[in-house]
């Protein structure tokens, strides 16, 4: 039937179209940023400092700044997902687990420039006074809200995981005298530890590519930072800082360098979790 | 030693939750409180009457409505732009692909999904730009640049919205159809897309709530901080989330300040509906499926 | 009936609800100990539901609501299982239960069996373990076809044997009860024949309380013979 086939052909033309997207982003920067790549400037784009006055353009302290706040974010929020998702899954009371877990996929919709706004006014001023020095705009209080921003995700992930385990396991532990708590940790965790690696590192790319957090919050010096109370850049915050720079300047072109930078670091992510997804399908 | 490592798993549990509850009830708490008392009409009109903004015959200079509107404009036109592609690719994923030719479409679709949205920000600008130089003068950054440029964003929640919902639906409600003489066109469109609707709404609205949202891919293609009500596609435009960053390092007086905190508390009511909505449609297909 | 002195457990005006479902209705009756005793009845009926009122174990399974007493000879005086406060954990190794379907835990055969141990807090002695696992196989007819592979993962097994397997880690805290809730369902006869057959053997340590609709099965093994039918039990 002619009408099928032209339809067919349009929704291939649809996913065809689309997988090209993320190809041609990858092209548009890899071309703008070509000059700076076949210079050979790249290593020391990727790992000088950024002092334009003296014509150098490295983003070296903004790929520290990323992953100081990206990592402290995950820091503090995956010890506490995991926390939430045992208490969603055994430890808590049925009732209120399911509450705690609605609230979560709720709190997935709170806007990240939200979570900026109030760091400036509630966050930033608490870490001014209660460590006393600087202004506050700091790794700690970015890596504070990015934690809180990313938290919903890594819990829902971490819940799915541990809901995935056959209802026989976790019966046999029950019928042989095992509280919930050693359900979680003899069988659920053993179970359940890829997806709570795919979810590590789900909230890993989630973190380093989040912008407005650590532009309001994380303090924008372009100094490398040597403490969690030291103001940072992050590569995303650079971007939107630096995009008002002239466009035909090596100023500019560098911050193509960044992109493709952030651009490799959640690919990576996303091969990293292709890969445990399909290893956790295959298992018995 | 094995009960006290167990209470000591099971306080964490509880002492996670509650920290997670208690930061969640300070941000939303501050918000809350520190935008009571802009909490009125004059914060959307200014001191604009509202009739008359409502009927474009006066503008507003010092109130969100702008913003506001500017945000609506943006949302309709890229999720219009990004839903016949979303889908249509959604459904060639579910029904038409496999093997190889699904995993490497799965795989692009994945990897855009992850690119961070300053750098598809980036990428519109710096097209723009270019193609200002060597194409028209008249291409500069706009609503329709930024529309464009949140389409790419939001694709593959749209893609990934329909192909869930699809892929989800059980084996009987596939065969239905075709034992009947329907040909594969037609037990998806008049069979499995109906089925799946839920589902593929859900995705929908997730993609606007993400375009609402977003602050980084418009603040380089065309948000500015006062331009009014949208007049064209290829104009400058205002937005909340724009406005909220704005405002947060520009507030003049304490009056705007109390405007910022009461268009973050906005935006915050806005999306957290949103994503709501989308939940509930979500679980009310895999109730239909179940109970069927 | 059996005089209460010969009781190992006694129910009481027992009903559960599933919602709105009754599903056992003010059930009266009393297992002797150390004998088996089968309980039968058309599909649906609510036999494993009694046995998981027995040890609470429906407790985990989602909802439902059961009125009445349940009483349990243990450590030699009868504990309302219920409200008494008799500890849960304590209470589901006294009395012990095997499934319809065999589920080895993901882990290897000896680890399975000795599993109870590590939940008991009693894995301290290596040799101890070891001897006792040994011990529960044997018990279980499954001691010379493991011996050389313990270490295998238990998932490796075929279906007898798993299912013979769940019942040495059902004995290795050497329980008081215990509940089999159509343990030969998932078998072919070969395999059903063998675990009949330690049955037969295990009575003799606890008092065994087994769901069947094999009424053959039912007349090789079991003492007494139960009917439950419209949520009441019948001699």
């Amino acid at each position: 039937m002619p009408s099928e086939r032209w339809m067919h052909g349009a929704l291939a033309a649809a996913a065809f179209l689309s997988a090209t997207a993320a190809v041609t982003i990858f092209i548009i920067m890899a071309a703008l940023g070509w000059p700076i790549l076949r210079d050979g400037h790249l290593l020391q784009v990727l790992t000088g400092p950024w002092l334009p006055l003296r014509h150098q353009y490295g983003i070296g302290a903004m790929i520290l700044g990323t992953l100081w706040v990206a990592g402290l974010a995950l820091g503090l929020a995956v010890p506490i997902s995991l926390g939430c998702a045992a208490f969603i899954q055994t430890t808590g009371p049925r009732g209120l687990g399911g509450l705690l877990k609605h609230l979560v996929q709720l709190m997935t919709g709170i806007p990240t420039v939200v979570y900026g706004f109030v760091g400036i006014f509630l966050l930033v001023p608490l870490v001014r006074d209660v460590f006393g020095r600087g202004s506050g705009l700091s790794i700690l209080a970015a890596g504070v809200m990015l934690g809180l921003l990313i938290a919903p995700t890594l819990i829902l992930f971490f819940v799915e995981g541990l809901a995935a385990v056959p209802r026989a396991h976790r019966l046999a532990v029950s019928a042989l005298g095992g509280t919930p708590v050693q359900q979680l940790v003899y069988v659920l965790l053993p179970q359940a530890w890829r997806a709570i690696l795919a979810g590590l590192v789900l909230g890993f790319g989630r973190a380093v590519g989040d912008t407005m957090i650590a532009l309001m919050i994380a303090g924008n010096s372009v100094a490398p930072p040597a403490s969690i109370l030291d103001p940072a850049r992050t590569l995303t915050a650079h971007i939107a800082l630096i995009v008002a720079a002239d466009f035909d300047s090596p100023e500019f072109r560098t911050l193509f360098v960044c992109g493709l930078t952030l651009y490799a670091l959640t690919s990576l992510g996303v091969v990293a979790m292709r890969r445990l997804a399909t290893k956790h399908l295959e298992a018995p | 030693m094995r009960a006290a490592a167990q209470r000591a798993i099971t306080a964490w549990s509880w002492i996670s939750s509650l920290l997670l509850v208690g930061a969640v009830a300070a941000v939303i708490g501050f918000l809350l409180v520190k935008s009571l008392p802009a909490l009125n009409p004059r914060l959307i009109f200014g001191s604009t009457p509202v009739l008359e903004a409502l009927l474009l015959r006066a503008p507003v200079l010092d109130g969100l409505w702008p913003a506001m509107a500017g945000t609506c404009f943006l949302v309709v036109t890229a999720v219009g732009l990004a839903l016949p592609l979303g889908i249509g690719a959604g459904i060639y994923v579910a029904e038409y692909s496999r093997g190889r030719l699904k995993q490497g479409l799965t795989l692009l679709f994945d990897l855009l999904a992850g690119i961070p949205s300053i750098v598809v920000g980036l990428f519109g600008f710096s097209l723009t730009v270019f193609l200002h130089h060597h194409l028209s003068p008249r291409i500069y950054p706009s609503l329709l640049v930024s529309a464009l440029a949140l389409a790419f964003l939001v694709l593959p929640y749209l893609i990934r919205g329909t192909q869930a919902a699809l892929e989800n639906l059980p084996a009987r409600i596939r065969v239905i159809a075709p034992a009947l003489g329907a040909t594969k066109m037609q037990n998806i469109f008049r069979v499995l897309v109906p089925q799946a609707l839920d589902g593929i709404l859900s995705g929908v609205i997730l993609a606007i709530g993400r375009c609402a949202e977003d602050t980084a891919v418009i603040m380089l293609t065309g948000a500015v901080a006062s331009a009014g009500l949208p007049k064209s596609l290829l104009g400058s435009f205002e937005a909340l989330p724009f406005y909220i960053y704005y405002i947060s390092s520009q507030y003049m007086n304490p009056k705007e300040l109390r405007q910022g905190y009461g268009a973050a508390l906005i935006l915050l009511i806005v999306c957290a509906a949103l994503f709501a909505v989308s939940l509930l449609l979500k679980n009310l297909l895999a109730q239909r499926l179940r109970v069927r | 009936m059996n005089a209460p002195a010969d009781r190992k457990i006694g129910l009481t005006e027992l009903s559960f609800y599933y919602g709105p479902r009754r599903i056992l209705d003010g059930v009266t009756a009393g297992f002797a100990e150390h004998a088996v005793t089968a309980i039968v009845g058309s599909s649906g009926q609510g036999k494993s539901t009694l046995l998981t009122v027995i040890n609470r174990l429906w407790e985990e399974m989602g909802h439902g609501r059961m009125q009445g007493k349940v009483e349990i000879l243990l450590d030699r005086r009868m504990v309302d299982v219920y409200r008494d406060g008799y500890p849960l954990g304590r209470l589901r190794r006294k009395v012990g239960m095997v499934f319809q379907e065999p589920n080895p835990l993901p882990m290897s055969i000896f680890k399975n069996v000795a599993f109870p141990l590590k939940l008991a807090g009693e894995a301290k002695d290596r040799r101890q373990m070891a001897a006792k696992v040994q011990a529960a196989l044997t018990q279980a007819f499954l001691w010379e076809e493991v011996k050389d592979r313990l270490d295998d993962d238990a998932r490796t097994l075929s279906g007898g044997q798993q299912q013979r397997l769940c019942i040495a880690r059902a004995l290795i805290l050497e329980p008081e009860v215990l509940l089999l809730d159509e343990p030969t369902a998932s078998l072919d006869a070969r395999a059903a024949g063998v675990i009949e057959a330690l049955l037969a053997r295990l009575k003799s340590r606890c008092t065994l309380i087994m769901v069947s609709h094999y009424m053959d099965q039912v007349r090789r093994v079991a003492d007494q013979v139960m009917e439950l039918a419209d949520g009441r039990l019948n001699v």
